[in-house]
């Protein structure tokens, strides 16, 4: 996996991954896909970099990545339970449908990335 | 008579049968994705209308595939999703216990 | 604010989770995590006064994101749903209590899936929509696995992963069903469903009903899908094995009552049922002959008091639906005391066979305790388990062969605690040094006590709670409410039970002189490992599905 030309080929590639995956969960109010699609596509990119360049370089992110998946899911619910100080139900639409798609999006990014994370970093202990 | 709903009910028995005879712990995960895709691949055609259209709302669309069976399966890949990553737990932290991936031997 | 309480119940355990994992990275201690999991597991009794005030009202009905009925996902509060609602959350709150003292080394995340569990389990018995049950089942049964985890690694591991297994399978039999219900009616609701489920035609209702009962009876662990409880609940910590074997075992039984007591048109579904419930009572009790692990015991006899709550419910008549939810009640106060009086009694021997226990008298509270779950469980007059098993034999009047295997059942389970309280408390060793076995520390007694003082209160006074909680929610499934008093002190049961006693001591005396062919038994039993149960269980679908075909 540190051939020469999967790294170059990886380094120019990124950001259009990473831009789709951007793309797919803004726009997934109103054509296909959402919170959960676009978050798994900016894992995978993320992931391509991680497989192809070694992971010492991320080990130094994961309690950060730990803060920020706990924070996106209470944010969700605190965002839901916004409706009930309005006096409606919970989880009412009120133009919030995309900025739940979007914390959905990164928790889901965040949340697949420390998965794998921990997986590599459990086979290297042994 | 190959539709959607038959294929899924096949593939569902095939994972089952991987289940029941398979002795290496890693081929029953799988066959449990096995299971669950073909729950999805059911569930998908349920909602299938002949001569329907995509279930996005642009001008000019006169009916459409019912879209509430592929809402609830996006769920249910979520969950799936979740289930595997622990099945895959469990065994790696069996294999450093016991050292072997058969299922006869660990339990 | 009184009309969101549906979902604060939801909330609080949910939010309080995710608090106790951000405070878990940042600090070291575990003792603020311990505050806020004690206090967001005691505001649900907050939240469940207030409601029940409401509830004289009505059905209280709360529509999730403002759409309208059959669209929305509700979260529906009615009897039945009220009095599992006040057990779990009196079964969680003690088991956490418990836990304070008893798993000491786990760092925060045990509170963290203890409450995810929570969640998941009020979550089961909130919901009116039945994809939102099964997401809430995998977020339970999910976190159960995890949970399992905690206790001794050799054997947990092999443990959680079966559960896991037949745990998933369950879930697509259950997922195959919903499918198949929405193609026929095109409802999600399960209220909208009882209601039009006799409309669907005979063939796919007997299909319908065959996927649910392979679902449901993996997680009710109904006989031939019983194989993954006795390990996972022996192996499991003992406040985890406890809410386990008390709730979450439960939920399968009520998702059957909710869907199909109403409706069904099906002509032999009462009699298989019943002949499954038999089937299971008595083989729990026969599993449980060759073990001599407490919890393995208590595993075998959860397996066998669901068979009676299942012979209770699969009448449809309201005795028996009414024994079976006062018996699912009385049966999580009762092995919830069991199993955490199993886990004092490890916590200071440190060993869970019983023929090495032999405490004897030194510690007094944990025997008086034992002994009133024990009486509780055999169906003894003044307490608990005599009022829902009497009402479940009563419902089965017209089938003798049932009352008698339930008979032999009761006398089994007289044996088998009997041999408990013979090996771990009579018989002392004299070798061993009796200032270790002091009783356990404060924090944990305190569950057993109120558990033990629950177990009386809801033996001595049944009418009014009959009449309060459990006759509304029988009327909730089958409507027109008929009263049942049930008559305290009654010679005839006074008599019956003497005779069950007596000869389950008898049969306690031959399991202890005969132990040579227990253990042939033994080897007999353990070779039904997980493949050979699987295809026993395809083997009863097809074979429910043939009866069915062949009676309409």
């Amino acid at each position: 996996m540190t051939s020469r030309i999967v790294k170059t080929v990886t380094k120019d590639l990124l950001p259009f991954i990473l831009l789709f995956g951007v793309y797919i969960i803004l726009y997934g109010h109103l054509s296909p896909g959402g919170g959960f699609q676009g978050g798994v596509i900016l894992a995978t990119a993320v992931l391509l970099v991680v497989v192809v360049y070694g992971i010492g370089r991320f080990q130094k992110f994961i309690p950060y990545l730990t803060v920020a998946e706990t924070v996106g899911v209470t944010l969700f619910v605190l965002i839901g339970m916004i409706g009930i100080a309005y006096g409606k139900q919970f989880l009412v639409n009120f133009g919030t449908i995309p900025l739940m798609n979007i914390i959905i999006g990164l928790k889901v990014f965040v949340g697949l990335l420390l998965m794998y994370l921990f997986f590599i970093g459990w086979e290297v202990k042994k | 008579m190959i539709n959607g709903l038959n294929i899924g009910i096949v593939l569902f028995l095939i994972g089952l049968y991987g289940i029941i005879t398979n002795k290496n712990v890693i081929k029953m995960v799988m066959s449990l994705g096995v299971m669950g895709n073909s729950i999805v691949l059911f569930f998908i055609s349920l909602g299938y209308i002949t001569d329907g259209e995509a279930p996005i709302m642009t001008s000019g669309v006169k009916q459409i595939v019912d879209p509430i069976p592929q809402t609830l399966m996006l769920t249910m890949i979520v969950i799936n999703l979740c289930l595997t990553a622990l099945a895959l737990t469990i065994i790696v932290w069996l294999y450093n216990e016991f050292g072997t991936l058969d299922m006869r031997e660990i339990g | 604010m009184i009309e969101h309480l549906p979902i604060f119940l939801l909330i609080t355990p949910l939010i309080s989770g995710l608090i106790v994992t951000l405070i878990s990275i940042s600090s070291k201690t575990e003792k603020i995590q311990k505050i806020i999991t004690f206090i967001s597991l005691s505001l649900p009794f907050l939240y469940l006064t207030l409601l029940f005030q409401e509830l004289s009202d009505g059905v209280i009905e709360y529509n999730i994101g403002g759409w309208t009925k059959p669209y929305a996902i509700t979260l529906v509060v009615d009897d039945l749903a009220f009095a599992l609602l006040v057990i779990t959350s009196i079964v969680t709150f003690l088991s956490f209590i418990y836990s304070l003292k008893c798993m000491r080394e786990t760092g925060g995340n045990f509170c963290f899936f203890y409450l995810l569990m929570t969640t998941g389990l009020y979550g089961i018995f909130l919901t009116g929509d039945i994809f939102n049950l099964y997401v809430f089942f995998e977020l339970t049964v999910i976190s159960s696995y995890i949970l399992i985890t905690f206790g001794d690694k050799r054997t947990s591991l092999m443990a959680s992963f079966k559960y896991l297994i037949m745990g998933s399978i369950a879930s697509f039999f259950f997922l195959l069903a919903i499918g198949l219900l929405y193609i026929k009616t095109g409802l999600l609701n399960i209220e909208y469903l009882s209601m039009n489920i006799h409309q669907i035609d005979c063939q796919t209702q007997m299909v319908i009903f065959s996927l649910f009962l392979v679902a449901l009876g993996i997680k009710a662990a109904i006989i031939p899908f019983h194989v993954w409880l006795v390990s996972a609940h022996s192996t499991a910590p003992s406040p985890v094995s406890a809410v386990l074997s008390g709730i979450t075992v439960k939920t399968g039984v009520y998702i059957f009552i909710r869907i199909f007591t109403l409706g069904c048109t099906l002509q032999n579904l009462n009699e298989t049922l019943i002949a499954l419930g038999a089937l299971t009572a008595l083989g729990g009790v026969t599993g449980a002959l060759v073990e001599w692990d407490i919890k393995r015991l208590l595993a075998y006899h959860t397996i066998s008091q669901m068979g009676f709550i299942i012979v209770g419910i699969g009448t449809f008549s309201d005795i028996g639906i009414t024994g079976g939810i006062y018996h699912i009640v009385n049966h999580a106060v009762f092995k919830g005391l069991l199993f955490l009086c199993a886990g004092s009694i490890i916590y200071r021997t440190g060993t869970s066979d019983i023929r090495e226990h032999g405490i004897g008298r030194t510690m007094p509270i944990t025997l008086i305790t034992y002994i009133i779950a024990a009486l509780a469980i055999s169906g003894i007059t003044p307490f608990n388990g005599a009022v829902s098993k009497s009402l479940i034999e009563a419902s089965v009047y017209n089938y003798p062969i049932i009352r008698l295997i339930l008979v032999f059942a009761s006398i089994g389970t007289v044996a088998h605690f009997s041999k408990i309280f013979y090996y771990s408390f009579i018989k002392t060793q004299k070798h061993r040094d009796p200032l270790r076995y002091q009783e356990v520390p404060f924090s944990m007694l305190i569950p057993m006590v109120i558990l033990a003082f629950l177990c009386i209160l809801l033996g001595i006074i049944p009418n009014i709670w009959l009449d309060n909680f459990i006759l509304p929610a029988t009327s909730s499934i089958i409507g027109g409410y008929n009263v049942i008093q049930f008559k305290l002190f009654d010679a005839l049961l006074i008599l019956k039970e003497m005779i069950i006693v007596a000869l389950g001591i008898i049969l306690l005396k031959v399991i202890i002189v005969r132990s040579k062919d227990i253990d042939r038994l033994r080897t007999f039993i353990s070779k039904f490992n997980l493949n050979i149960c699987i295809f026993l269980m395809a083997i009863t679908l097809v074979f429910v599905l043939v009866i069915f075909s062949l009676s309409n």
